[in-house]
């Protein structure tokens, strides 16, 4: 509340007095809508990158990410405070659904892609490379796999349960495996049955999953393992574990592909997926509200967080090449600033 | 009776060509005897005219292709080239099986191929088949390639993220190329069968 004006020293009459108040009441009445209109621009966290939240480091004063199930679903929808919108999740953009976005909720889009995340089967350094394939991964350690079809199989140290690794290793893995190799009465037509069906692993002495942890204690598991694996065994690790641990285990082609940059850049790696950052920006948004998305959207784009050293790169996630990310930056310009 | 040199071409011409049609082996040739001079020198102008009687003996082998309707053995999977081979790969990759391959026509024969969703696809199927449509580019080249990756596309721009996939595809190669696509909602009604059936089914769990 302002203070109450002196005039030719007399103090505050009885109009200032009530002009103060009138202020004071009309500041709590439209103080929700003032909040309302507020620039910053709210983010979204896919459950597909829930894992990688923590890893995008925000300003102080930057809004918290608010976890969702389906984070460009929850972006695209209209909201009525016209507020942008970011979301963070892990796969493909689709077309339709960018237009479809676009169209719902009134707004432009822009989806930039912060970098790679892979699954990397690898041995303890000095064994021989066996060269590996999705379905025979899935013949020798799913539990949808008719037993006994496997060839020397042997043994395989799976990521822990509901980690990213995890997911890829079922999703990318598994299922190609699956309805690959059975016949296809026997695969569920549904997608999500289907998904549950082929990406379990086998209940046998084959598999053994790492127990849940810290990224430190996940390395501490894989070091202890390469250090007393019998031959033919194989682990199913994330890309950062790799790098943490190269000179300890080697990777295995999967597919004939080796999991190196190059091949993930190109997208013909098969167990990997992006990382996206997708801006939904009403066409109504004011010149603040962009101002604000952007010095959030540089936050997310420095080289801290999606450089080879940066916070990303820590989770697992390869990094683009300098010129790309430099590139993603003046997209994002260009982007907000358009009219 | 005496024959000219010119009636003699004319009458052995038509021989020639009666005879390349029920050509004996070379083997057979040399083992059989002289049949008497109208033989000798229907063979001697058959040698004559031989490679362009080859050669004529294919342009109509052609020409009857255009008429007759064609042979399904020359269109199984079996017989295709690498390429066609991966474009099926692709197919199969988002979930589109080869289910039917319709061969045959008259005047303008008649070849298509149908694809045929073997499942419903996943995120996963999805970028499978993406990843597949990056490796056929860096590996096949041409109009047919191009084609082929044109198609697949489409499958997975119409079905990917959306309401609707892509339930059945029709490729036609003959008389002329053309594509059909079938979209089909992901969420929709069942058939007065298969509800019977299911309701069967909850009968009988109820009992």
């Amino acid at each position: 509340m302002p203070p109450a004006t002196k005039v030719n020293g007399c103090r505050p009459g009885v109009i200032g007095r009530g002009v103060s108040a009138l202020a004071l009441a009309l500041g709590i009445a439209f103080a929700p809508t003032a909040q309302a209109f507020s620039p910053q621009p709210v983010l979204h966290l896919d459950a597909s990158a829930a894992a990688l939240g923590a890893a995008l480091a925000l300003p102080a004063d930057a809004p918290a990410w608010r976890a969702t199930p389906d984070a460009l679903a929850t972006a695209c929808t209209a909201e009525p405070d016209g507020a942008i919108r970011i979301a963070l999740l892990a796969g493909s953009v689709p077309r339709l659904r960018d237009a479809t976005c676009r169209r719902s909720a009134a707004a432009q889009t822009l989806v930039l892609t912060l970098g790679h995340e892979a699954l990397v089967f690898v041995v303890p350094s000095g064994r021989p490379m066996v060269p590996l394939d999705s379905v025979a991964v899935f013949r020798a350690f799913g539990a949808a796999a008719p037993r006994g079809t496997a060839a020397a199989a042997g043994t395989l140290l799976a990521p822990a349960a509901g980690t990213p690794s995890d997911a890829l290793l079922g999703a990318m893995v598994l299922e190609h495996g699956c309805v690959t190799a059975l016949p296809m009465g026997a695969v569920p037509h549904a997608a999500a049955a289907r998904s549950v069906f082929c990406a379990a692993l086998s209940e046998g002495n084959n598999v053994v999953r790492r127990r849940p942890g810290s990224a430190a204690e996940g390395v501490a598991q894989i070091r202890a393992w390469a250090a007393s694996a019998p031959a033919g065994a194989i682990a199913a690790i994330s890309l950062a574990e790799w790098i943490e641990l190269t000179g300890v285990v080697t990777p295995v082609p999967l597919d004939g592909v080796l999991p190196t940059a190059a091949n993930l850049a190109a997208g013909i790696y098969p167990a990997s997926r992006q990382i996206k950052l997708a801006f939904v920006v009403p066409r109504a948004a004011s010149q603040p509200a962009r101002n604000a998305a952007l010095d959030t959207g540089f936050a997310l784009l420095a080289e801290a967080v999606i450089g080879p050293l940066g916070t990303l790169a820590g989770r697992g996630v390869t990094s683009l090449p300098p010129a790309t990310r430099v590139d993603a930056r003046l997209r994002l310009v260009d982007f907000l600033e358009a009219p | 009776m005496h024959l000219s040199r010119r009636s003699l071409n004319l009458l052995a011409l038509p021989l020639a060509c009666w005879l390349f049609a029920a050509t004996p082996s070379a083997a057979q040739a040399e083992a059989e005897p002289s049949r008497g001079w109208l033989s000798d020198a229907a063979t001697a102008v058959s040698n004559g005219f031989g490679s362009a009687l080859d050669g004529a003996s294919a342009t109509l082998r052609t020409a009857w292709s255009f008429v007759l309707p064609e042979a399904p053995f020359d269109f199984v999977p079996e017989r295709l080239g690498e390429s066609d081979l991966a474009f099926i790969a692709m197919m199969q990759a988002a979930g589109l099986s080869l289910t039917e391959i319709e061969a045959g026509g008259g005047l303008l024969p008649d070849v298509r191929y149908r694809f045929v969703a073997s499942r419903e696809p996943s995120a996963a199927d999805y970028a499978r088949a993406a990843r597949a449509l990056t490796l056929h580019k860096s590996s096949y080249s041409g109009l047919r390639a191009i084609a082929h990756r044109r198609i697949v596309r489409t499958v997975l721009e119409a079905g990917e993220g959306g309401l609707y996939q892509v339930e059945m595809l029709e490729i036609a190669v003959r008389p002329w190329p053309s594509v059909r696509y079938v979209l089909a909602a992901r969420e929709r009604p069942i058939d007065v069968a298969d509800r019977r059936l299911l309701e069967a089914l909850r009968e009988s769990q109820q009992r």
